[in-house]
């Protein structure tokens, strides 16, 4: 257990280690200081605002803001279904693929600009490497640098009073993406190639397999491609959708330890900067250092119990008599779905990580895991992804959170609930409502309608308790923008492409329109003194109470549903 | 025919969500 959990603890050092020094730099970018890198970068950026018609000085309110953030996901989104669709007649497609299917480039389309990167496709036998790139990997800068831009219009919510602007769309979605995004993207592409991850445009080969060398009968096609450009932002900006069917688990994705392991990296370090940007820009580095806290509780407990479970193995069969403890010949344990090359411990923490934040990237089938060790990724997904939760998401979702138990402390004192300064209010808790409830609600109905009828049944491998499971997860998957796929679920199906499509919208947008509505009612709120009254938001009593809010709305909402699908296989094991 | 469909169906996604976002601006107005 000791030498499993290891890699993870060392995982959380380096992401507190570099999280600091980055968030300090995203906060110099995201107010528009000079920072390392802007110099160089300016003038790229001035001719962007230019070719774009983009006066860079001009702020605007909530209201503009988020009409800004869906014009351009909607723009994004016409594009990416018009790129799959006109694939076969467009250059860099070696392999002669035709046009992806309306429905399957609908999802696709969506689930890329809504950061989701739910794949109901297999990459390399469906997208032309034109599609790849300009579309796929385009909306990975650009949608988690909408996220980026969205998590700042609500710091500066919390940083100003009395101002009727939360900040420019455009110029923040083009300072995140030139100045954070992609100078750390190319350096994690680089690494990545270093140790094998491949980067070219050739056709696909066909080799001859070790075992049947020169018999021709045996030959297996290797699908190339520019895989590392777009493994690096995919975990980067925690889109999670592999350039390949099989994402990291495949070895060009995803060469070795080390590869996997600057992969979680890349999938914590944004999120968890993000925590001390904010604590810099409202000027109170304890504030963020109480988010990332509250973040690395909730993350550790969960990781643990995957970990445990999946080392502990199925004890249906340790009694058939097989050895199922862990030695110095085998890894022991649940080693069903995943890559002997990463053993129980990485594949425990990569399904951790990528459910904890919004990636959904995956190193092992978690249709595999046992069932309380599937129940970890499904719960830190409905847990709202706040640990450490997705560039941007991450950070909006918990500071949403937060206003929930600053609100639930002042009902139980009899003030009025206060944050940073600024009062908490009736429409601020309405919004907060909103921001919290739209994504459940797509989760449950979804699930419900998907349960109840043919074409949602139909794509279910294991009917019964597992098969709720597979539909539940992929609802819960597309509602939190994750991406992640509990496999064993036919989704690429006109049904569950077009549901799971308007789910993720809904999931996206529903959620940040009332936190873009939050800023800007914050924003123009004067700041209340701090008093012998006023709550502290940056000691334990606080992090007890945003843990406590965040695991009360999670169970409170989902333990019904989770009780009919990974908790009922659990005790159904523990019957034989 | 099917694209058109489905360019719709993001196009009235786009609708319904700036709806959200002009009902929740005159709320807040209200409020």
């Amino acid at each position: 257990m000791i030498a499993a959990i290891l890699p993870g603890l060392l995982l959380l050092a380096v992401t507190v280690l570099l999280g600091r020094p980055l968030g300090i730099y995203m906060a110099d970018v995201l107010e528009g200081k000079p920072a390392f890198g802007t110099r160089f970068g300016a003038k790229i950026e001035n001719n962007i605002y230019r070719f774009a018609g983009i006066d860079p000085a001009k702020e605007t309110g909530w209201k503009e803001y988020a009409i800004g953030v869906l014009l351009f996901s909607t723009a994004g989104a016409l594009m990416v279904y018009l790129l799959q669709r006109l694939q076969a007649w467009l250059p860099l497609n070696p392999q002669n693929f035709s046009a992806v299917s309306p429905d399957s480039s609908f999802n696709t389309a969506v689930s890329f600009v809504t950061n989701t990167n739910w794949q109901g496709y297999s990459g390399e036998s469906t997208m032309s490497y034109l599609t790849q790139m300009l579309g796929l990997a385009v909306q990975n800068f650009v949608s988690a640098a909408t996220g980026i831009a969205v998590a700042a219009a609500l710091i500066r919510g919390f940083a100003r009073h009395s101002a009727r602007t939360i900040g420019n769309f455009w110029v923040d979605v083009t300072r995140s993406t030139l100045y954070i995004l992609l100078p750390i993207a190319a350096v994690v592409a680089l690494i990545l190639i270093s140790q094998g991850a491949i980067q070219n445009f050739a056709a696909y080969r066909e080799v001859a397999t070790i075992a049947q060398q020169g018999d021709a009968g045996h030959t297996q096609t290797l699908a190339m491609g520019p895989v590392a450009s777009q493994e690096a932002i995919k975990e980067l900006g925690t889109n999670g959708g592999g350039f390949f069917n099989a994402n990291s688990a495949h070895p060009f994705e995803n060469p070795n330890s080390l590869t996997n392991f600057v992969e979680l990296l890349a999938i914590l370090l944004i999120p968890a900067a993000l925590t001390f940007a904010f604590g810099r820009i409202v000027g109170d580095a304890r504030q963020g250092w109480a988010l990332l806290a509250a973040m690395a509780i909730l993350f550790i407990s969960l990781w643990l119990l995957a970990v445990q479970q999946e080392q502990q193995g199925n004890p249906l069969v340790a009694r058939l008599g097989t050895d199922i403890q862990r030695s110095e010949l085998q890894p022991g344990g649940n080693m069903e779905g995943k890559e002997a090359r990463f053993g129980i411990g990485a594949s425990a923490l990569f399904a951790a990580v990528t459910t904890a934040t919004s990636t959904g990237a995956v190193n092992t089938m978690h249709d595999s895991m046992m069932p309380l060790g599937g129940f970890v990724p499904l719960f830190l997904m409905q847990l709202g992804e706040v640990a450490f939760g997705g560039v941007g998401s991450g950070l909006y979702g918990m500071l949403i959170y937060a206003v929930l138990g600053v609100f639930i402390a002042g009902l139980m004192i009899g003030r009025t609930p206060e944050y940073l300064g600024k009062k908490i209010e009736a429409f601020d808790m309405k919004m907060t409502s909103i921001a919290i409830l739209a994504t459940p609600f797509v989760v449950l109905i979804g699930t419900a309608v998907a349960v109840s009828v043919a074409a949602g049944r139909a794509g279910v491998a294991n009917p019964g308790a597992h098969g709720y499971s597979e539909i539940l997860y992929a609802f819960t998957s597309a509602g939190n923008n994750n991406g992640s796929a509990f496999a064993g679920l036919s989704a690429n199906t006109p049904f569950y492409n077009t549901a799971l499509g308007i789910a993720m919208w809904l999931g996206r947008f529903w959620v940040l329109v009332p936190i873009l509505a939050i800023a800007g009612s914050l924003a123009a709120k004067k700041r209340t003194p701090v008093t012998a009254g006023t709550m502290p938001t940056h000691g334990p009593l606080f992090i007890v109470l945003l843990i406590g809010a965040v695991v009360l709305i999670g169970a409170l909402t989902y333990v019904p549903a989770l009780a009919l699908g990974p908790i009922v296989e659990h005790l159904m094991m523990g019957e034989g | 025919m099917q694209d058109l469909l489905f360019v719709g169906l993001i196009v009235a996604l786009y609708a319904v969500t700036h709806a959200l976002v002009i009902a929740l601006a005159r709320l807040g107005r209200v409020e």
